[in-house]
């Protein structure tokens, strides 16, 4: 048994001076490791006392930790690892955090950068139109509230779609992103006038245009003394009576300066045949009108059968005008705008052939959709409001970059591990385990 | 400008020249109108007999320039029923006297025709419930829209006052006043209606007869008889 005094003075209890070295070296490990688990406790005592830790979450546990992280564990920073957009309710959660106390950053596979617009087309059918946008070849599907309406690939930068209509939001997923929409609003559709001299293309043009839906009022010259009218023409020609005004020939120079102040207060017109020529309209007309080129056949497998028709070509396209369709090098329909109205000039002569005499499949339908399209493209109609009580997300990405800022580093490279809640307990029993040992093993070999 | 576009128009081929291969089996007037002129188009048929009325085309094209604005080629076409030129002309009237039985091709034509917007004008030449024209083409029509197609037209109809009233329906016909035919005045036309249009147009009447007089004999009549086919031509042009 050693005596106590050889211990005070560092002797040797077990007489070996390898086994004593090494446990001292064991103890010094100890002492080490107990400090290293204080410095911890003591960085998480200061981490929390600045404000909490720092929570990481993949997307799909981001909405169920919300009200966790907003009520009893509200951390310090907030990282959430996105796989796609999340809703407008939880990225708008997630934005309001910092608020109180809790910085939010976020990364992960950006989402497609994808974007709905919907709105309504001034046609008696009242379809409306979405546009998607999407990377080339991503999978599109549009569904309402009553189910999937549409699916394609996007194309040269989106899809678009004409649907009959929509019943709630309007959902469109892209590679696993959705963005939704609702229509704001909505669109009373007005009347149509047709002027011009009793021919078969105001004949057609009606007859297609009442087929399609649209409420028509016509005044056809035929004799000195009178017109023959359809519908309930108004003497006055004005955006509170006419969506659009469909100028066939020299007959609406009669209308000339009504025209024109109709146009610039928002009118649509249609000026095509002789009436693309007028000098009363001229000053409202995208373009002049070119020499007439003779029609020709129609072709039984034709898939352009207004290659048939004559045309009296646009030519010197003003400033702010645009061609719509071109046969060859001619201009056949063109386009702009005149005050807060649109005007469209139509180089097409005869359009009434293709309905008769077309050989294509449904040159009867053809022709109505295309004068239809036609006037929608120009018609007046205004916009009526319509009462919303759902939050539309039509562009998820950009919300989501204009409210989180953009994607951000993964937080704190310890805050994985740090944050773990067994880590207090685990550095708390490392740390007594260690002082513990560390004092036996200095009393077994007679030390204080 | 007006007048520019309106010459470079008139060099449009006519359809009928650009169909060679389609012409009808008889002679006809081919037209160089440009398309935008009102042509009087006489629909002729395998059977039968549609040049029963010759001056028919040259009074009604005369009464349209004399009343009306309208641009109208000076001489009217015959042009088949069973041929793709048929469509090139929304307007077409066809009469006789003999039995008429269609072809399928102008069946098929008569009825696109029709689903398509022309109209066409069905006259029977023989005024006669009882005659072969208005026995064999009321069965061709049943034939090709369906039994019940055929409407009576009432009196209050558009096409009674388009441009001329005429508040007491279809004008009699001298041939009805005199006894003719069956002896009967008939007091309405018939049509199959298209779309709320009337796309076939068929009367007892015998208008044929009623217009076809020579041209000069115009003036000494009191009152034009072609005036109702005048609104035959506004009717089909503007509704």
């Amino acid at each position: 048994m050693p005596f106590p005094a050889d211990r005070r003075a560092g002797a040797d209890p077990t007489g070996a001076p390898d086994q004593r070295f090494r446990r001292e070296t064991a103890e010094r490990v100890l002492r080490a490791l107990a400090a290293t688990a204080v410095i911890l406790l003591l960085v998480l005592m200061i981490r929390a006392l600045r404000g909490g830790p720092t929570v990481r979450a993949r997307g799909h546990e981001v909405a169920e930790a919300l009200a966790r992280w907003s009520s009893r564990e509200v951390p310090g920073a907030v990282h959430v690892i996105l796989d796609s957009a999340p809703g407008p309710d939880v990225r708008d959660w997630l934005a309001a955090l910092p608020a109180a106390g809790t910085e939010v950053t976020w990364d992960g596979a950006v989402p497609a950068a994808t974007g709905v617009a919907v709105e309504p087309v001034v046609d008696p059918t009242h379809p409306i139109r979405v546009w998607v946008a999407a990377p080339r070849g991503a999978g599109v599907t549009l569904r309402d509230g009553l189910g999937v309406i549409d699916s394609t690939l996007g194309h040269q930068g989106g899809a678009l779609f004409v649907i009959p209509q929509v019943e709630g939001m309007l959902h469109a997923r892209v590679n696993g992103t959705e963005a939704t929409a609702i229509l704001l609003d909505s669109l009373p559709v007005r009347s149509v006038l047709v002027l011009g001299t009793a021919s078969w293309e105001g004949k057609f043009v009606v007859a297609a245009l009442e087929e399609r839906g649209w409420q028509v009022d016509a005044r056809f010259a035929l004799a000195p003394r009178g017109d023959v009218r359809q519908g309930n023409p108004s003497a006055q020609i004005d955006t509170a009576r006419y969506a659009a005004v469909v100028a066939l020939d020299s007959v609406a120079a009669r209308y000339g300066p009504q025209i024109r102040a109709y146009v610039q207060d928002g009118g649509g017109l249609i000026a095509a045949g002789d009436a693309a020529a007028l000098s009363a309209l001229a000053p409202i007309l995208p373009g002049a009108a070119g020499t007439s080129l003779p029609g020709g056949d129609f072709a039984d497998d034709s898939t352009h059968p207004r290659q048939a028709l004559a045309l009296t070509p646009v030519k010197e396209l003003k400033s702010g005008a645009l061609s719509l369709e071109r046969r060859g090098g001619d201009i056949t329909i063109a386009v702009w705008r005149v005050g807060a109205g649109r005007v469209a000039q139509v180089g097409y002569v005869d359009t009434w052939r293709w309905r008769m005499a077309g050989l294509d499949e449904d040159p009867v339908r053809a022709h109505r959709l295309w004068w239809s399209a036609l006037v929608s493209g120009v018609a007046y109609a205004p916009r009526l409001d319509r009462p919303v009580a759902d939050l539309a997300e039509p562009t998820p990405l950009a919300s989501l970059v204009s409210t989180l800022g953009t994607p951000g580093a993964s937080g704190p490279a310890l805050a994985g591990w740090l944050d773990d809640p067994r880590l207090v307990p685990l550095l708390f029993g490392s740390m007594l385990v260690a002082l513990l040992a560390e004092w036996a093993s200095r009393r077994l070999r007679g030390l204080a | 400008m007006v007048d520019h576009v309106a010459d470079a128009l008139a060099l449009v081929t006519h359809p009928w020249a650009r169909h060679p291969g389609h012409r009808p089996r008889v002679g006809v007037a081919a037209s160089s109108a440009p398309a935008r002129e009102f042509v009087w188009a006489t629909a002729m048929y395998q059977s039968g007999d549609w040049e029963s009325a010759p001056s028919v085309p040259a009074n009604l094209i005369d009464s349209i320039a004399r009343y009306t604005i309208l641009p109208v080629a000076p001489r009217g076409v015959n042009v088949g029923l069973g041929m793709a030129d048929i469509f090139e002309y929304p307007f077409a009237w066809l009469t006789g006297h003999l039995p008429v039985r269609l072809t399928q091709q102008e069946r098929r034509n008569l009825k696109r025709y029709v689903e398509r917007g022309g109209m066409i004008v069905i006259d029977d030449h023989n005024h006669d419930v009882e005659g072969l024209f208005h026995k064999t083409a009321t069965e061709e029509i049943k034939q090709t829209f369906g039994p019940g197609a055929l409407q009576r037209l009432p009196k209050t109809h558009d096409l009674y006052s388009v441009f001329f009233k005429f508040d007491d329906g279809p004008p009699t016909t001298s041939h009805e006043l005199n006894g003719w035919g069956d002896n009967l005045v008939h007091r309405s036309l018939h049509a199959v209606l298209h779309s709320g249009r009337i796309g076939l147009l068929y009367s007892n009447k015998d208008y044929s007869s009623e217009w076809n007089f020579h041209p000069d004999t115009k003036r000494f009549m009191a009152v034009d008889p072609t005036r109702f086919g005048v609104n035959l031509v506004v009717y089909a042009l503007s509704r």
